[in-house]
This record gives C-alpha cells, structure tokens and sequence, in this order.
C-alpha cells in the first residue's frame, strides 16, 4: 500500500464557511455533506492519485477557517508543499479577507510552496458577487501558480483541482530530482576518481592549488 | 393390311374366353355378324338365372340358419331383456328420489345459510354489544378509579400526601381520553357524580400543579433536598415535566452557582493554604473578597485556576452524579440532554468568570499579544531585546495550567458523555458534541453524518458553541502560541548558554537542552488530550529545529575547521579582531568539532524522540483520524534529523577536507617513486622490509586516532568512509605514473590487501558491512588492481567482464574500454599493440 512515490502536503486555508472541508470530502469520499458544521482544529485526510504512471500520495490538512484556531492552522504553513486558498465566489467578504491569508502564507509558509487561489461555490449561480475576471486577476497579481472556480456541490472541478495540485508538485520534484542527480553525477565525477584517464590531470591541478596555498 | 384385319378380328364382339364361340366364330368366318350376337345373349342369360336361383336358395338357406340362431338365443336373452328393463326402471325411480332429495336439500341449505346469517348478525351485534359492555366497564371502572381519585385527592392534598395526589392525578390524565368521551355525552346524559369527579380532578390537578410547584420552589429556596427530590418526581406525573426540570435545575443552577463561587473564593484563596482546598472549598462565599486579596507563594499557585476548574468539574460532576439517577428514573433520557443544556448555561457562566480572572491575573492576552510580537519578529528576524519579553518560566507556567485545564474540561465531557449516553447510544453522539475536545468531536461529526438527524445537528451546534467549547477551543489556540514561543526562548537561551559539559564530551549541553525542551512541550501538549495542539506543537518544533538550530549549528560549520594548513590565514582574522591568534583558533576548532558532532547526536536524539513518542501514544485509544493526525505530525522529527544527519555529514567532509586530505595526499607521493619492475627477489625483500605500505597506513592511523576521541561515532564513520575513498584514490592516482611488470603487479595486489586489511581492522566493520563500504569507496582501485594481477591479456579481459557483471550496485562504477587500455598500459611487459587491439 505504501508504493507511493512521492508524499505531498496540502494545507487548505480561508475564511470559515468557504466549503474547505466540503471540498475535500467531495474529493476523497466523493460526498457532499450537507450541513457540515464548522471545522474544529485541523482535520486530516489522504487520497493517492495517480500522475502519469507514478502514485502520489496527498496529505490534505483541511484547517479550520474560524480566528480561534489561528494558531494551530499557522503551524501547518512551514510544512506544506502547497497552499490552497479559498474563498466563496458568493460571499464578497471572504474574498476581501484574502491579502490577509496571503500576508499569513507569506509569513510563515516555504518561499516555494505551490500557490492555488480556488473560488468555491459557483453553483450558486445569480448569488456570485465576486466575478470570475476578479479572481483570477487577483491570482495573477498576487502570484498564484494556479487560479480555479470550483462547486463542491456539483463536483466542478473538484476532481481538477487536487490533480492540478498534484501534477505540478509531481512535475517540480521530478525537477528538483533531476537536478539533484546531475548534481550527484557532477559531483562524482569531478571529485571521486574520474577514472585513470582523468588521474594526471587531477593530480597536476591538486599539486598546483597546494603550491599556491603555500 | 394385316394389322387392320387383325384389328377387325379383335374388334369382332366375340367375347375372351369364350372358346367355343371363338372357335366357332373362327369357323364360320364368314357368316352373318346378326346370327352370331342373338345366340350369344340368351345362352348367358340363362346362366345368370341359373346363378340367381342358386344364390335364392342360399339366401333362404342363411335366413333359415338366422332363425335357428335366432330362436337358440333367444330363450335366455329374453330373461336378460327383462332384468335389464327392470334395473333401468329402478334407476328412473332412484333418479327421481335423488332428484327429490336434491330439491330438499337446497332448501335446507337455503334455510341454513339464511339462519347462519341471522346467526353470525347475532353474534357481531353480541360482540359490539360486549365491546361496548366492556367499554362500559372499563368506563365504569374508570369513573369508579375517578370516583375514587375524586374521593381521595382532596384527602391526599389536605393531608399533603402528595404522592397519591399525584398518582390520582396521574391515573385521571391517563384516564383523559375516555374522560372526553363522556363529557362528550355528559351534555346529554348527564351523570352527575362524573362531572363532579372530573371537576374535582381538573381543580385538583391545578391546585396540585400549583402546589407542587411552590412546595418545589420553597423546598428549592430552603435547600431542602429531600423534599426537592420527592417533589421533582412528581411533576412527570401531573405532565408537567419541563416545569419541573426547570425549576430542579435552578436548584442545581443554584448550587453549581455556590460551588462556583466556593472555587473561585478558594481558586484565589488556596494561594494561602495549598494542601486545605477541600476546607476551604466548604468554608463558602463570604470568605472570597478577603481571599481574592491574599497571595502567598506556594507550589499550586502557578496551577491555580487549572486546580480551580477541575475541583469546579469534579463538583459538577458530584451534582450530577448524585442528581442524575432521580431524574434519570422518572424523566427518562431525552429529558436529560434537555436538562444538561439548562446546567450549561451555569457551568458557562462560571467558565467566563473564570476564565476573566485567569486572563487578568495571568496576564494571558497581554503576554499573548507580546509573544506574537515576538514570533512575529523572530520570523523577520529583528532581535529582540525589549524589556516586554515575557519570561519563558512564566509562559512554561500559564501554558502548563492551560493543559491541566483542558485536561479537566475533557475529563468533565468525558464523564457526561459516559453518564448521559450510558444506556444510549444516541444520546451519546449527541451528548459527545457537547466535547470540544476535538477527538471526540470528530468522531461525534462522523457519526452525526451517518445519521444526518436535523435535531441532532442543531442540539450538536448548540453544544459546540457552549462558551465552555468555543473558549476552551481559543485557550488551547493561545496555549499553542505561548509553546511556540516557550520553545523558541528555551532554545534560543540554550544556544547562547550552551556550554560542554564535560572535558572528555564530545557534545554539549545545546542538544540535551534542546531535545529536553522539545520533548517537554510536545509531552505537555499530548497531556492536554488535544490532539491538535499536538500536532501544531510538533510543527512548530519541528519549525525551529529546522530554522533556530540548525542555522546555530550550520552556522558553526561554515565558520570551518583550522589546521595547520589555513592557520595563517585564519590567525590574521585573529589578530585583526584582536583576540589571542593561538586560543582564538582553538576556540574554532572545538566550535567547529562541537557542532558537527551536536548535529550527529542530536538526529539521533531526535529520532529516538520520535520513536519514544509513537510507542508512547500507541497505548491509547484515539479515533483513526486523531491517530493519522499524530503518526504523520511525527514524521516531521524524523525529516529534521535527517537533516541534522546531513548536515554533520557536511561537517565532517569540512573536517576532512581541512585536516585529512592533504595529509594523506601527502603521504601517498613517495608511493610513485617505488620501481614497480620487480624482479622475484624484489618481491620477497618486501615481504620482509615494506617499501611504502606501513609507514602510510601507520601515517594515517595517527591522524585517525588523533582525531577518534574528537568526533562522535557516526561522524567517525563517515571520515573513515572518506579516509577510505581518498586513500583509494591517491593509490589510484601513483599507479597511473607507474610501470608494472608481474611482480611489480604482485606487489601492488599485496599492498592493496593491507589496505583493505587495515580500514576494516580500523573501522571495526562486519564482514558484510566491509564487502558494502569497501566496495563503495575502493571499487575502482579494487578493479584496476585486478586488472593489473593478470598473467595475459586475455586474463584481463575476463577480469573486467566480471567487473561489470559484479557491479549491479549504481554507487560502484565501472572502468570504459579506454580506462582498461590505459590500466593495461600500465604493464610494461604487454605489448602495446596487444592493448589496443582489445575490444
């Protein structure tokens, strides 16, 4: 069960009562729990989703939204791999409250963590009051990686969020992977033997960096 | 034309088979056709009469035979008729009988089924009519039971029986519906004695109502339980329950207001008398003003308020438990959960009172605002030197009371959740709610969405926004702040007062403190029974593990390591800061030594930390989001001792790039200049007087015993690994500048043996480990060696196939084809064309 190749965390952010954590159960159970009371602390959920052929595992910290649990949610920042932030494309004041979630990112999150600004609830079709338009500028000017509207009711793009979200950490390790291999390889080859061919070479230029030093 | 006359001939009427005539007609060729026809006719007439006269005679004959036949049968067959004609009459007559009986039979059943009729109306009239007899006796006996119960309550009351009176008035609302009934035709038909009854007991059960009500308020007012518990009893009887739920719980109300008030006196009194809580507990309200005043130092007073709210609960607790079985009986349970959220608003009340206090005498939103500053400033990295810093005691203090509170609290929703939902199941997912202890609130969501009860959902939400949930929610919220910042200041006091403890040690007191601090806070926070401030306090240590720590010690690292060999360079910093240049290397280099070797124990520390805590936990029952929550909150320890780990292992290769390198490069140069076109002698004088091996390795075995007593085992290791790895590679290095002839090569096989005898005597490694770690670092010296070692070239080529094969590892590599050439080359006594020719 444990075949996964890479382990990521998410942590869901935003104002109580965006849809966090309907969003996640959408996405892991598939259910859209109507009713659900606020979040108390953190939850914590975990869906393997595949990437082309690798299996990544998600490790969703779904927060609580509500100011009391600030100082738990804050803690979560430094260690997640992405950040997803919410806020409810029918409700103006959650959208107003984002600098403030992004001050909070900024200050305690990893430089590169993966940015996701999702608009839940555009089921709620005539009650929108905060256009799609405005959203995503407010994405491209706050450098969000990613910027989507989603209906955990209606399942939009539920399923292409956490895809998305594993697609790109899945992309940037395979990166950080291959750079760290050449890394290795380079350093192999410059620092254990390079083989006979190379030896002479090697020892000349040590000899000359010890005279020099002397 | 003989065919025509033949044709004639057969046409002739002279009949076949007529033989005669054929031969007379064959005769008389050529007689008279007329003659011949008339004689032919009267000849088979007179046959054919013939024929007939014989055929008359049989049939007389036959009709004769007929008659006799006729006449033999008939002499019985006459009787035979008779009997037949006879039986066929009877049949007529039972025909007609059966025909009768038919007819008569209809007829009765006819009459029966029409009596049956009359009948089975008879018997439904006769049930209807002892239905409504029995009607009328269970009304009568109802009436006589309202009699009686009209009789007695008056007496009941007068003489205060209450218990009958209410049992009186019970049976008359039991009794209400018939009661209906026959004020329905009371109109009508009046009975007298009825309408009294009814009269009295509806008079009755108002007057008693009332009566119970006072006596219940009185009794309430004068504290006088028994009378209270007689009297709540009652009112599910008289219908009445709410109001006496309501009026029971402000007795209870009243008393959690007194125990209240008692533990907030003695809360700020106990300053004075530590071990008398439970005296000064009974001594009451009217010593509070003068006890809030009094403060002594004493060992409970950091714990006061948590000792305050847990003698609050454990009084709660008593109420309950003592009150609870009355009501339990004669209320039933949903009246329970009613009767819970009339206690809650109380226990919410003292909670708020409480927790003003708390927050005033403590300080706590004051030191709240200044440890964020703090953690605020620390993230932006200002120094932070004002006076305003809480001392970290203080918050390890307040932050230790805010766990022991919570503990309470928990305890207290744990004990409602058992004693409510005891005997059910439903009530216990309700009453759980009531937790804000989010373990038991998760579970409690879980459950609550299976059912998806609107009732239960809503009593869910109102439990969950009791002040008592949603402060306690907040508290844990600034208790996880001040641990953070607790953690943060012990650690940042560690590092500035770290100190080695002993001459010998290789560590310092930095990671002992730091792993004391780290496993202190996550410890208290598992004592919280708050999953959450768990994990965000795993977080946050795990946070300055990552950050204050391990840029202390990287810090340390980079600073480098001073030998010899960057002394000068190192020695005029010294002076220009104007330290002595001598102590203010050594200082360094222990620095530098200290925190490599911190790095290493601390990662081990960390990890054993981690294990400790997982076996910790293990032993208790959480639910499986709870224990997710925890197992993945602590594989974050295990990240940051890996960093550690990597981090000494850069520290080492420092060390060694400093200290050993160049040392063992050194002592590798005289290695080249050995004639490697040995003759047999050769070989056999070095058995004896080694040219080269013992003198390096005895070399490098000082500079590693040397530096043993100073490096902690893990990074002892790793610098053997790169002891190792060089050595290797300056051997390498020396044999590509010289020429072999065999025993040259023999020579250098030996020579290789004492090496790898050596780092596995030095290193202390397993036969396994040795195989892993030589080949590791010497696996391309091991092959070129080989490569050397060969009588032909076709020898080596076998040799370096197997090499490959051999290597499946990714970390060992392989020689190219023009690396063995090369190699080979290295053999003055192989043909060079030889060389390069293989393939």
């Amino acid at each position: 069960m444990e075949d996964y190749k890479y382990l990521f965390k998410v942590v869901l952010v935003g104002n109580a009562g965006v849809g966090k954590t309907c969003l996640v159960r959408k996405f892991t159970q598939g259910i859209f729990p109507p009713g659900q009371s606020a979040t108390i602390g953190v939850d914590f959920m975990i869906k393997t989703v595949k990437v082309g052929n690798d299996k990544i595992k998600l490790q969703i910290w779904d927060t609580a939204g509500q100011e009391r649990f600030r100082s738990i949610t804050q803690s979560y920042y430094r260690s997640a791999h992405a950040i997803v932030l919410v806020y409810d494309v029918s409700c103006q004041p959650s959208f107003d409250c984002l600098p403030e979630w992004l001050g909070e990112i900024e200050s305690y999150a990893n430089r590169r963590v993966l940015k996701i600004l999702v608009g839940n609830k555009v089921d709620k079709g005539d009650e929108r009051e905060v256009p799609e338009r405005i959203g995503s500028d407010f994405s491209d000017v706050n450098h969000f990686d990613y910027f989507l509207e989603t209906s955990a009711l209606d399942a939009t793009n539920v399923d292409q969020l956490f895809e998305q979200v594993a697609t790109r950490l899945t992309n940037d390790m395979k990166i950080t992977d291959e750079r760290v291999h050449q890394y290795r390889a380079d350093a192999t080859n410059t620092s254990s033997s390079g083989g006979p061919i190379k030896l002479i070479d090697r020892a000349q230029t040590q000899l000359n960096s010890c005279c020099s030093r002397q | 034309m003989p065919e025509i006359l033949l044709h004639s001939k057969y046409l002739s009427g002279v009949p076949a088979g007529r033989k005669n005539g054929a031969r007379i007609a064959q005769k008389t060729e050529k007689s008279d056709e007329k003659e011949e026809k008339q004689f032919d006719f009267s000849r088979k007439i007179r046959e054919l009469r013939l024929e007939l006269e014989i055929k008359k005679r049989e049939e007389e004959r036959i009709e004769k035979d007929i008659v006799i036949i006729l006449e033999e049968n008939t002499i019985d067959g006459g009787e035979q008729n008779r009997s037949f004609g006879l039986a066929v009459t009877r049949l007529n007559n039972h025909m007609l009988v059966v025909e009768n009986s038919a007819k008569q039979l209809t007829s009765a059943l006819k009459n029966i089924s029409s009596l049956a009729d009359t009948i089975s109306g008879r018997v439904s009239a006769l049930d209807v009519a002892k239905t409504r007899v029995v009607g009328c006796l269970q009304l009568a006996g109802d009436m006589k039971d309202l009699g009686h119960c009209a009789e007695g309550i008056d007496d009941a009351i007068r003489s205060e029986d209450f218990e009958i009176a209410s049992q009186h008035i019970h049976r008359f609302l039991t009794l209400d519906e018939a009661v209906f009934q026959i004020r329905e035709f009371k109109q009508k038909d009046a009975t007298d004695s009825i309408r009294h009854s009814y009269e009295i007991l509806s008079s009755a059960k108002d007057r008693l109502s009332k009566i119970l009500k006072s006596r219940l308020t009185e009794a309430v007012q004068k504290g006088d339980i028994a009378e209270m518990q007689r009297f709540v009893k009652l009112f599910p009887l008289i219908h009445e329950s709410d109001e006496g739920l309501q009026r029971y719980s402000v007795f209870l109300n009243q008393k959690i207001d007194k125990l209240a008030d008692e533990n907030l006196a003695v809360g700020f009194s106990v300053k004075n008398s530590p071990k008398n809580v439970e005296t000064m507990r009974r001594k009451g309200k009217n010593e509070k003003l003068i006890m809030k005043a009094g403060g002594t130092d004493d060992n409970r007073r950091n714990v006061l308020y948590a000792d305050t709210l847990f003698m609050f609960f454990e009084g709660v607790a008593e109420i309950i438990e003592t009150n609870l079985p009355v009501l339990e009986h004669s209320y039933g349970m949903e009246k329970l959960l009613d009767f819970m959220f009339i206690l809650q608003a109380r226990i919410d009340e003292f909670f708020r009172r409480l927790l003003e206090e708390f927050d005033t005498r403590r300080r706590l939103s004051h030191l709240n605002r200044l440890v964020d500053d703090v953690i605020h400033k620390q993230k932006s990295a200002a120094p932070e030197h004002s006076e305003d810093v809480p001392d970290a005691l203080e918050i390890d203090a307040i932050a230790s009371e805010i766990c022991m509170m919570n503990s309470s609290v928990e305890m207290y929703w744990r004990f409602i959740s058992r004693r409510i939902g005891k005997n059910n199941k439903d009530t216990l997912g309700e009453k759980s709610g009531n937790d804000e202890e989010e373990e038991t609130e998760e579970a409690r969501l879980e459950r609550q969405r299976l059912r998806k009860e609107a009732k239960d959902q809503k009593m869910d939400q109102l439990l969950n926004r009791s002040r008592v949930g949603t402060k306690m929610q907040e508290l844990i919220g600034n208790y996880c702040r001040l641990e953070h910042f607790y953690m943060l200041k012990s650690v940042q006091k560690a590092i500035k007062s770290d100190a080695k403890e002993d001459v010998g040690g290789l560590t310092s007191s930095l990671i002992d403190d730091v792993v004391f601090i780290i496993r202190k806070s996550i410890r208290r926070a598992a004592g919280s029974g708050n999953v959450d401030s768990v994990c965000a306090t795993i977080n946050n240590a795990t946070a300055l593990l990552d950050t204050v720590i391990h840029s202390s010690l990287h810090h340390n690292i980079q600073s480098g390591y001073v030998t010899s060999a960057n002394f000068a360079s190192e020695a005029f910093t010294a002076y220009q800061q104007g330290k002595q240049v001598k102590e203010a290397a050594e200082s360094q280099k222990e620095q530098f030594l200290l925190a490599v070797n911190n790095s290493a124990k601390l990662s081990e520390l960390l990890i054993e930390l981690q294990k400790g805590l997982i076996s910790e936990w293990s032993g208790i029952k959480r639910p499986l989001v709870e224990k997710n929550k925890l197992e993945h909150s602590t594989t974050q320890i295990e990240e940051s001792a890996k960093k550690l780990s990597a981090l000494a292992k850069h520290g080492v290769e420092e060390l060694f790039k400093s200290a050993f390198k160049t040392k063992i490069r050194q002592g590798a140069d005289p290695y080249q200049n050995i004639d490697r076109q040995m003759t047999m002698q050769d070989v056999e004088y070095f058995e004896a007087h080694d040219p080269f091996m013992e003198n390096y390795l005895a070399q490098i075995d000082r500079l590693l015993v040397e530096n043993e007593p100073h490096l902690f085992p893990d990074n002892y290791q790793t610098i053997l690994l790169f002891t190792a790895a060089e050595i290797a590679r300056q051997i390498e290095g020396s044999i590509a500048k010289c020429q072999f002839n065999r025993y040259g090569a023999l020579q250098l096989d030996r020579e290789y043996r004492q090496i790898c005898a050596y780092l596995t005597n030095v290193a202390g490694w397993s036969a396994r480990e040795k195989v892993a770690r030589l080949g590791q670092v010497c696996d391309v010296l091991m092959i070129i060696v080989a490569l050397l070692n060969v009588e032909t070239i076709e020898e080596a080529m076998e040799v370096w196939h197997n090499s490959k094969t051999m290597t499946t590892s990714s970390t060992t590599r392989t020689l190219s084809l023009p690396e063995v050439r090369k190699v080979l080359s290295l053999r003055a006594d192989f043909p060079t064309v030889a060389i390069k020719s293989i393939e």
